[in-house]
């Protein structure tokens, strides 16, 4: 790591930084931020983050990948090489990237800033200065922790596009990068309060304060697998090829000795039934048991740890992530709750900071929420508490919105549809009977979902907080805190103006959230009342 | 801790006395320049017209001829299109006339749409930063659009469209003094 190339940088800009900040702002003797010019290097091992990052990459693109596998299907069965050749040209595309990547990454450290230049195609040069930086997150994959390497992501907040990782540093000089970047922060923050101060500088020790709030056993993430499982995104992706796959079994129970043609003809129907069940719920197993694996590959170990100003996550199987959210930026709580979930009685806590930019910058964004699998009710609300400490999430009582709902998406969506499917039934048995059966039943199915929409749907509004709650299956609880909102949207369309309802939209920084037909007095009140609430007392949402 | 501290009230009472009604002004939409509609109504018929003038010399251009088939259906194409946009642009035509703003102390609000109606409001100690637009047609005839950024918006940013020019330079410094009045002050 030591390695240093020149590059040619204006002198300008690196001086004019030492001149805003004055140099005795670093506290430490032997200090790492020291002014220099140099464009530095990391180590090589850097190079399997970037594999690491591409594999993870394809793998997460591998879904609509099936298709071309199912179609060069035959071709690699008789002639297997064309698979290895594949994957073969695969593997050194990756690497290849991944060395090239490694090579255009360069970094450079002063009193004051990190600066960080990456990108093969798309070059990003990333200046952060210390002050802006509000996360920093060091991780360490399991090829890093053998060699003692780790990685660095500082994640500056705010709507800017700025995130900067600094990959393949040694751990020590991570940590301490870490501590003195902590310090020249909390030097630096003029701005804030006494009390911050002492609050920023426990932050460098951060060890010693901490205290662990949940904790996650193996058996709670038996249950976040199997709650959270993805079996009905796949069943339906798999539904195009329902046809080949039932033809594959056929063959293969055929060479297994059971002809299918002749079972059905001899057994009975309750029998095939069972077949057909048991082959289902074997399937469903499998998902499961993947689902269960993944979950605790994802959360092992998991503790969720709080100190003065922010919470820490630290899970995993192979790769250790730790995650630290401060208080302050967590702009809404959302109680999720999955159908399997509501059989069980858990909850998937989230708490949410910004969307958006970030989240595009940031490849790592799924990270950026911190999720606390699989709790019960009063698990909630006692993380919960340490944030909004006046909420009320895991037990209000909400009130529905107005029926109308349901009538206005039966226009919007069942009609046309019953239409569509009614003409489609139609065409079909041209000169014959009509079969009615097929659009009646899924008229009756899409505006049972529409009712059940409706009902999932919820409100609740007092002085601190707006909860919503809202699902199809499953109900997902909002809470929001009123101090927090962005900007609102108040919307009442003619046809509603003669109903007297009204929608409204609560934008926040993590995302907008609506209230739709309501009472449209009420409404404007609850607007009126956010308005009054932001504007008056102007606190900080960040 | 919670359960005892927290107001599970569902009903607004309370709403009314939080609320300074002296100082709370009702919003009232003042209406953005005059020429604004007839000018997004003119874009957008000009637009049309260049599309149906392309098209029609791509159906019949001499160089590559088109099958009779595909010129039956290139025109009737071109003629639905046609249609729909007019509509459309006409009911932009009513709807750009509703679009009003109103700038308060606090905050800023966009109102909009004709049979669908939004009232967008921003409060300002939230606004991250603030842009005045204009495109082409729009500098001929001297309008602008303010851009209101807040966070977290990607899908919506806060445009009020049609100002005229002065007018949106004047509310951006506005707007601007504010935000140092939030900051420092």
């Amino acid at each position: 790591m030591g390695e240093n190339v020149s590059q040619n940088m204006s002198k300008s800009i690196a001086d004019n930084t030492q001149i805003s900040e004055p140099e005795n702002l670093i506290p430490t003797t032997k200090s790492i931020l020291t002014q220099d010019d140099e464009w530095h290097k990391v180590s090589p091992i850097a190079i399997l983050y970037f594999i690491e990052k591409l594999v993870v990459g394809i793998i997460n693109n591998v879904f609509y990948m099936i298709p071309m596998f199912i179609t060069l299907w035959d071709e690699i069965r008789e002639n297997p090489w064309i698979a290895v050749g594949i994957v073969g040209v695969i593997l050194g595309l990756v690497t290849f990237f991944a060395v090239w990547s490694f090579l255009v990454f360069r970094y450079r450290l002063s009193p004051t800033t990190v600066e960080v230049k990456s990108g093969i195609f798309k070059k990003k040069h990333v200046d952060l200065p210390f002050n802006r930086i509000q996360n920093i997150k060091i991780e360490q994959p399991f090829y890093y922790r053998l060699f003692g390497f780790a990685t660095m992501a500082f994640d500056s907040g705010g709507s800017l596009q700025q995130e900067a990782r600094l990959i393949g540093l040694p751990l020590s000089f991570a940590q301490s990068l870490q501590m003195q970047i902590n310090d020249v922060k909390a030097q630096v923050g003029v701005d804030k309060v006494v009390l911050d101060k002492t609050e920023e500088n426990n932050n460098s020790h951060i060890h010693h304060n901490e205290t662990i709030v949940n904790t996650r056993s193996l058996s709670d993430l038996v249950f976040h697998g199997i709650t959270s499982n993805r079996i009905f995104i796949i069943l339906a992706g798999l539904a195009p090829f329902v046809d080949n796959i039932f033809g594959y079994i056929g063959e293969k129970l055929a060479s297994w000795g059971v002809d299918i043609g002749q079972t059905i003809e001899s057994e009975s129907f309750i029998i095939l039934a069972i077949y057909a069940l048991s082959l289902f719920l074997l399937c469903i197993g499998l998902i499961t048991l993947l689902s269960i694996v993944g979950a605790i590959i994802m959360f092992y170990g998991y503790t969720l740890s709080k100190t003065t100003e922010k919470f820490i996550r630290r899970s995993g199987l192979i790769t250790k992530h730790e995650i630290s959210v401060t208080f302050s930026r967590i702009q809404v709580a959302i109680m999720k709750q999955d159908w399997l979930d509501i059989v069980f009685g858990r909850y998937n806590l989230k708490l949410e900071q910004l969307n958006g930019q970030i989240a595009n910058a940031n490849p790592s964004a799924a990270n950026n929420k911190l999720m606390v699998p699989s709790v019960f009710a009063y698990e909630c609300r006692d993380i919960l508490a340490h944030v909004f400490p006046l909420h009320n999430l895991h037990e209000i009582e909400f009130l529905n919105i107005s029926k109308r709902f349901i009538i206005r998406h039966l226009i919007i969506l069942a009609i046309p549809m019953s239409v569509l499917t009614g003409f489609l039934a139609w065409n079909h048995h041209q000169g014959n009977t009509v079969n009615w059966l097929y659009p009646i039943v899924l008229t009756s199915l899409w505006s049972g979902l529409i009712v059940l929409r409706w009902w999932r749907w919820g409100y609740a509004v007092n002085e601190t907080y707006i909860y919503i709650r809202k699902g199809l299956f499953g109900a997902d609880r909002y809470c929001i805190p009123i101090n927090k909102v962005q900007r609102v949207t108040f919307s009442q369309s003619v046809f509603m103006e003669k109903a007297q309802l009204a929608s409204l939209k609560i934008q926040l920084a993590s995302g907008s959230y609506s209230i739709p037909l309501i009472n449209a007095d009420l409404a404007q009140r609850i607007q009126t009342y956010i308005l009054y609430n932001v504007e008056s007392k102007a606190q900080a949402w960040m | 801790m919670t359960t005892q501290t927290v107001n599970s009230d569902t009903t607004f009472s309370n709403l009314h006395v939080a609320i300074d009604a002296e100082k709370n002004v009702p919003l009232a939409a003042t209406p953005v320049a005059a020429h604004y509609p007839i000018t997004e109504l003119s874009v957008s018929i000009a637009f049309l017209l260049i599309v149906v003038l392309v098209g029609i010399a791509v159906t019949y251009q001499p160089i590559w001829i088109i099958p009779e088939t595909g010129r039956y259906w290139m025109v009737r194409i071109l003629s639905a299109v046609s249609t729909l946009w007019v509509l459309f642009s006409i009911y932009g035509y009513y709807a750009a006339k509703k679009v009003g703003f109103c700038v308060r102390e606090q905050d800023i609000t966009l109102f909009k749409g004709l049979i669908f109606r939004k009232q967008i409001t921003q409060p300002i100690c939230r606004i991250q930063h603030i842009e005045v637009q204009r495109g082409p047609v729009d500098r001929k005839v001297g309008l602008a659009n303010l851009h209101v950024f807040s966070a977290g918006d990607v899908t919506q940013t806060f445009v009020i469209p049609g100002l005229l020019d002065g007018d949106a330079v004047a509310m951006r410094a506005n707007i601007l003094a504010h935000k140092e009045l939030q900051h420092h002050g």
